[in-house]
């Protein structure tokens, strides 16, 4: 602190000295100005006043809000500073005719601002690490927050009438910021405010997280919608904006991982609904009362796995969603209950019908019943053929034909619309309790198909989600999951799942297959993933944290690779790492795996020669990275070149898969 | 109250003050941010580093128990299951997606059943018995398996220089 108290003093003694000198030369003011403003000697001495003001204005503000940084948050700080700095730069090479001294003016103080933002984001997030929250804290968050939405709203403003007064200039880019720093404040409000709420209430807030997503999700789409329309804008005006490209990148990876993580978070929810039980009073006795996940007592709704563990609903869930299994002794949940609905499917089939009234029987009793009657599915269609126990004027029962409007009172006709039973006999009332009671299983069997496909839907989506993660591994993991509906396949079979099978051709268990399809699904994500993957080459070198590793990869399921793939895997790993990427050898890859879990898998082509010309003709280009332009060029080249890799790849892909199919 | 997170953490440190177990002391660093820990270890007897006294730092997620914390070794530590910058690389740190050495079968993962008191523990038996198979740290895996002698000649300048001698 004490150098720059003395850097202070000396500059503005220095200012005063000149500004009193001239002055003393001139005796007027405007004579004054003109002397000061054309001499450099004099303005050297004023930027540096003003870069000095400037310094001692940020100091006061960040004391005034933040008081002391602590250690994480001025090296997070410092790690941000170097991109700003670097897209700085890439961003003068193309506005390198407005580089005047408004313009480093005005970019540092974006610098400053975004700085600030921040700041306030890191101590939002840190408000859940801290059981001491103060008013002043309090305080400190809300007021800075408001200020520098003021100052980003200001900012907006004037970048949009600059922009519609004087056409497209530098003003654009600024105007981007501002309002990306906008939504990223507004993020932190939100945060902030579902913390507050949090920290009101004694005991944890269950669904905080769920909401802290949502909104996630809202802000993360609002910012990469405003990304991307800029970045056409940019495109169709100027220039391919590179400055902003790492940005786009970890925004879309930012949104796809909370789109995942509420996706991934609802079909644990669902799972822990419909396939366990509530732990009952004795069980909670008898077991050691102490929650393992959270370490506090376990008093009321707690869920018992089929392994017999008993855990708090809420920490189950948040387990769940990262993983399917027992904390205690790892047991695989959902395997377990898989096989569990099929050995229900089976016995149904043995017993007939009986077997499945006295399964909805229990649904009466709610409780640990309901939830079993919901785990053993009805049986299949094509499988066992349903019973008539039907009144007539009510459809035929097949599931998957029935429309929802079928639900109506299906005994609207043979009751009159609900006349008095008074005049029934004994044994008429006991018929009609009958079929009441027929009627009832039908709805609920129709009711269950539909939450069956809604069910595959939310799977076909978390598949597909997974494919966008994984990229290259994306049939090996897609296969392990659709392990469950492999066991449907009649069930996939039918009509009405069919547009949703469409989306989603390599995670078929097989029934229908790329050649079917118009167009196969890694030609068509082709377009989406080509740009990311040109941009992670040049600008994420040597950046783990947004290269795809092999630690993304669930190391279970890449034992169950063959052994001769291995090889092949470790190379295109090594390219991974390196940053080059590149579609060919993952198609070929992808589909040896394929190809090796079908049993017929013939060795992929992503010869090592092939992959290591392209290699070195990356980096050349790299290399020769000097202006934007060219970078461009290379972009396009590259683009064009690795389209042709890709037709490559997609034959090959298709050429190891098709032996598969004929299966 | 806040999240479940710094609940546990809250119960763990009480739990670790009223009966910690032998050669182990671990506590917040300040009392204002209950994610980053502080731990003392020290050198189990029978083995290289007896009698040393090492610091080691946790660093939690928010999403503590259901991802692992990262551990540290502040003091200079020759080991093969310490990287060289202090990270340490036991299997129960790791979650069941990330295996750095490719070595690890899911049952010795991070769980929510482990908890900070036998993470220290599995520091302690390491520091006593390396696991040579998973190397964090080559050198020190070499010269474990084919210099012993001069292994614990380094863990025991180590030592003194835990002890500030």
């Amino acid at each position: 602190m004490k150098p720059m108290v003395l850097v202070t003093l000396a500059t503005s003694a220095l200012t005063a000295l000149v500004v009193g000198n001239a002055y003393s030369q001139k005796r007027q003011f405007y004579t004054t100005l003109v002397y000061l403003l054309n001499s450099n000697r004099t303005l050297g001495v004023l930027y540096v006043q003003a870069a000095v003001m400037l310094w001692v204005t940020t100091t006061v503000v960040k004391n005034l809000f933040f008081g002391t940084l602590r250690a994480a948050e001025v090296e997070h700080l410092v790690e941000k500073s170097w991109y700003m700095v670097l897209e700085t730069f890439i961003l003068l090479a193309g506005f390198h005719e407005d580089m005047q001294v408004g313009f480093v003016t005005t970019i540092t103080f974006l610098f400053v601002i975004k700085a600030f933002h921040w700041l306030i984001e890191e101590r939002i997030n840190y408000m859940e690490r801290s059981p001491l929250i103060a008013w002043t804290f309090h305080l400190r968050a809300v007021s800075i927050l408001f200020l520098l939405a003021a100052i980003d709203l200001l900012y907006i403003r004037y970048s949009w009438a600059s922009l519609r007064t004087k056409g497209a200039s530098v003003q654009i880019v600024f105007g981007l910021e501002y309002t990306i720093m906008l939504l990223v404040g507004l993020n932190t409000f939100l945060h902030y405010v579902l913390h507050s709420i949090d920290l009101r209430s004694e005991d944890p807030w269950e669904n905080k997280t769920i909401y802290m997503r949502y909104v996630d999700i809202g802000v993360g789409f609002m910012k990469l919608c405003l990304y991307m329309s800029y970045m056409l804008f940019m495109m169709w005006i100027l220039f391919i904006p590179l400055h902003i490209a790492r940005r786009i990148f970890i925004t879309a990876k930012h949104f796809q991982k909370s789109v995942n993580d509420v996706l991934s978070s609802h079909q644990a929810i669902r799972n822990l609904n419909t396939l366990y039980p509530d732990a009952t009073e004795e069980e909670l006795r008898a077991a050691n009362t102490v929650c393992i996940i959270c370490r506090e007592d376990m008093l009321q709704r707690c869920k018992r796995l089929p392994c017999k563990h008993i855990f708090h609903t809420s920490c189950l869930r948040s387990w769940f969603q990262r993983q399917q299994n027992c904390p205690t002794c790892r047991m695989d949940v959902l395997s377990h209950s898989a096989s569990l609905r099929r050995n229900r499917r089976l016995q149904q089939q043995q017993h007939g019908p009986p077997q499945d009234n006295t399964a909805q029987g229990g649904a009466n009793n709610g409780g640990e019943g309901r939830s079993e009657g919901t785990m053993s599915p009805p049986a299949h269609p094509h499988t066992t053929p349903p019973p008539p126990p039907f009144p007539p004027g009510f459809p035929a029962f097949t599931p998957f034909s029935m429309p929802p409007f079928m639900m109506q009172p299906p005994f609207g006709g043979g009751m009159g619309g609900g006349g008095s039973l008074a005049g029934l006999t004994d044994d008429q009332l006991r018929s009609l309790e009958g079929l009441e009671r027929a009627n009832v299983e039908a709805r609920i069997a129709v009711l269950r198909n539909i939450q069956r496909l809604l069910d595959s839907a939310v799977t076909q989506m978390v598949q597909y989600s997974t494919v966008m993660t994984n990229m290259g591994n994306a049939v090996l993991v897609c296969h392990s999951v659709s392990s469950e509906l492999q066991q449907d396949q009649d069930f996939l079979g039918t009509p009405i799942l069919l547009p949703l099978l469409f989306l989603t051709p390599d995670l078929l268990p097989l029934p229908l297959h790329s050649s079917h399809l118009p167009l196969p699904l890694p030609l068509l994500i082709q377009p989406l993933r080509q740009p990311l993957r040109l941009l992670r080459g040049p600008l994420l070198k040597g950046q783990r944290e947004y290269s795809f590793t092999a630690g993304q990869l669930d190391p279970q399921k890449s034992r169950e690779r063959e052994e001769g793939e291995e090889e092949e895997e470790e190379e295109r790993e090594e390219g991974e790492r390196r940053g080059l990427f590149t579609v060919g050898e993952t198609n070929s890859s992808s589909a040896s795996i394929a190809g090796g879990e079908g049993g017929s898998g013939g060795p992929g082509e992503g010869s090592p020669a092939a992959v290591d010309e392209l290699r070195q003709r990356r980096l050349q280009r790299f290399h020769s990275l000097p202006a934007v332009s060219q970078v461009a060029a290379a972009t396009e080249d590259s683009m064009s070149s690795a389209s042709k890799t890709d037709g490559h790849g997609g034959t090959n892909g298709s050429s190891t898969q098709s032996p598969e199919k004929e299966q | 109250m806040a999240g479940s997170a710094l609940k546990r953490l809250l119960a763990e440190y009480k739990q670790l003050t009223l009966n910690s177990p032998e050669g182990i002391v671990a506590g917040p660093k300040s009392e204002e941010n209950f994610f980053e820990w502080e731990a003392l270890i020290t050198g189990p007897e029978d083995c290289a580093f007896e009698g040393g006294v090492f610091v080691t730092e946790l660093i939690f997620p928010t999403d503590y128990p259901l991802s692992p914390p990262k551990m540290k070794f502040v003091s200079e530590v020759f080991h093969p299951n310490v990287y060289p910058d202090g990270r340490v690389c036991i299997s129960i740190l790791h979650t069941p997606g990330d295996d750095p050495l490719g070595y690890e079968t899911a049952a010795e993962r991070w769980s929510p059943v482990q908890s900070i008191e036998k993470i220290l523990l599995s520091v302690v038996s390491m520091l006593a018995e390396p696991n040579d198979e998973s190397g964090a740290n080559i050198d020190a895996c070499k010269m474990w398996r084919d210099d012993r002698s001069q292994f614990n000649a380094v863990a025991q300048k180590l030592v003194r220089k835990s002890l500030g001698l």
